[in-house]
This record gives structure tokens, C-alpha cells and sequence, in this order.
């Protein structure tokens, strides 16, 4: 993955496995692969930032986001909030999903009162089966935060989530 | 890279203990419905005990608030992954560790690996890229 060459999010997502389950299997949601998010802004509010600098425990730094404080700016404005996307997938929001990997590129600060741009989709879906943990989709999804409509992302955040599927 | 070297041990991360009140302001900055966060009714009834999960998001904030500081501030992180191994109760004692796995002075980078532990059993695993001063 580069760092500090061309757009970020430009070498598309990786093809592993984050879960190091073996065998996937075509999910019966697989053709939700390419699944659009409405896309939208948000701004970033003082207060936003400081509650997520108390919420992780981190020393604020004037003039700077906390780096994980993208994953929020990217659910708040791709009009796809947690339970919209739990809804894409028909799981209810006490089902146990779990976050397998997330994978962030910065190129440059998150800046407070910043209004971000932010696109994305899921860009996977697989079946899989643990040992421990049954059926499961394996869904991957996008953000790409922008700090002006059409600059280069500023932020691009993969996340893998694990979906139980029990009984299947 | 001036001042760190490749295997040098990075400055242990540790929350002790982890707070569940700091959840229910995580879930509400996330709009997040997962009532394991924060409802002890609903763990009970999920078959767990009364300690709400930590986030996810909030885990691997603490893995990148050690890079974070390795690099001197916020900006120097260009580039994180985590992979989530267990669940982070309220209560625990979380502890993230690390080393410098390479230096590449040219670059003015640095490779982190990265853990975390709760209660000593693994829970994260990562690696960061950080620019250094």
C-alpha cells in the first residue's frame, strides 16, 4: 500500500482474509457487492472531537482530529449509519457483529470544524465457517473522506465486519 | 531516523480500568445500536455477564494513540491496520504494546507492530506506518 504516492484508496482492497477462516463460499448476500452509500458531508463539531478524545483515552492536540475520529466522520456522512447498514444485511442490531479489520490511509491531518465529503460501499461479501464461531459473512465496505467535494480523500477507511449467520 | 532503532520497544498504552460509562458516549457518537455497549439487560439475556463490550472503534483508538505518540503527533500517522481478536470488557486492564519493526531513514518512517491485551489475553493485533520529526 502506498503512502505518499498517487490517491489514496487507489489500489483497491486487499484480497486476504482478515478472519483466517478458510473456504469462503458465496453468501447469499453476494450481490450486494458494489452496494452504494448515499454519500453526503458532515462537519466536524469542537465537541464531537473532544468527546472522542475522552471516549479513547487520548491526549488532544490543537489543530488535529484523533486519526480514529475518521470512522465516525464516515459513518455520519455517507447517509448509511450502523443500523442502515445492519438493514442492508437483514441483521438486527443485538445479533453479535463483530469487527474483524479495519485498515485506515491518512494523507494528511483531520482538521476540527472541517466539513468532510464522504463516499463509499461495500466492496465484498463471502461466506465463511469457523470452527468456533459457525457461519458467518465476512462484508467489506469503504469510506472515502474528502476535505472538499472532488479533492483527493483525505482519509480512506476499510473496515471488515463478521455478520453471524446461524443455522446456515 | 534519529532516536529510534529497528526492535526498539515502544511505551506501553494502558487503560486500567476500562470505563463503561466512556461506552455509552462512544455509542452515541457512533449512532450505534448494539445494546452489548451499554445495556446490561441485554447481555444478560445474550448470555454474557453484566460487563458491556467495548467498542471496536474505540480498541483500536488506543493502539493508535501509542503510534500516534511514537510519531510525535497526529499527523504522522499515514497508515494503520488492526485486526480484532477478542472482546474488551469493562473493567479490564487493556494494555497495548509494541516495537519498531523497520526504519527507513530515506523516508523519514517508521513500521510499528502493535498488540493489545486485556487482562493478558490478546485482543488486537496491528501495524502502523508513522513519519517521524
Amino acid at each position: 500500500v502506498r503512502i505518499n504516492a498517487g490517491r489514496l484508496g487507489d489500489d483497491g482492497a486487499p484480497s486476504r482474509d482478515p478472519t483466517g477462516a478458510q473456504g469462503a463460499e458465496v453468501s447469499d448476500y453476494s450481490h450486494l457487492v458494489g452496494h452504494r452509500f448515499p454519500g453526503g458531508s458532515h462537519t466536524l463539531q469542537p465537541h464531537e472531537a473532544w468527546l472522542w478524545d475522552d471516549s479513547v483515552e487520548a491526549e488532544p492536540e490543537a489543530g488535529a482530529v484523533h486519526p480514529g475520529a475518521s470512522y465516525m466522520i464516515g459513518f455520519r456522512a455517507a447517509g448509511t449509519s450502523i443500523q442502515d447498514l445492519m438493514d442492508v444485511f437483514e441483521t438486527p442490531s443485538d445479533a453479535g457483529v463483530m469487527m474483524a479489520e479495519v485498515e485506515f490511509e491518512f494523507a494528511g491531518a483531520l482538521v476540527p470544524g472541517t466539513t468532510f465529503e464522504v463516499e463509499g460501499e461495500v466492496f465484498s461479501v463471502e461466506r465463511k465457517r469457523g470452527r468456533r464461531t459457525g457461519a458467518f459473512d465476512l462484508v467489506g465496505f469503504v469510506h472515502r473522506l474528502r476535505a472538499e467535494a472532488g479533492a483527493d480523500p483525505v482519509a480512506v477507511n476499510r473496515t471488515w465486519i463478521a455478520i453471524p449467520r446461524p443455522g446456515e | 531516523v534519529k532516536g529510534l532503532r529497528e526492535g526498539q520497544e515502544l511505551e506501553p498504552f494502558v487503560v486500567d480500568p476500562v470505563d463503561p460509562a466512556r461506552m455509552k458516549t462512544m455509542a452515541l457518537l457512533l449512532d450505534d445500536p448494539n445494546p452489548l455497549h451499554w445495556d446490561a439487560e441485554a447481555l444478560r439475556r445474550g448470555g454474557f455477564d453484566e460487563r458491556p463490550f467495548n467498542q471496536g472503534p474505540t480498541n483500536m483508538s488506543y493502539l493508535m494513540e501509542m503510534a500516534i505518540r511514537v510519531g510525535g503527533g497526529r499527523t504522522a500517522l499515514r497508515r494503520f491496520s488492526v485486526r480484532f481478536l477478542g472482546n474488551v470488557l469493562a473493567g479490564q486492564r487493556l494494555e497495548c504494546t509494541g516495537t519498531v519493526k523497520s526504519v527507513d531513514a530515506e523516508a523519514g518512517t517508521a513500521e510499528l507492530e502493535l498488540m493489545a491485551s486485556a487482562d493478558g489475553e490478546p485482543v488486537l493485533t496491528g501495524t502502523a506506518t508513522v513519519t517521524l520529526p
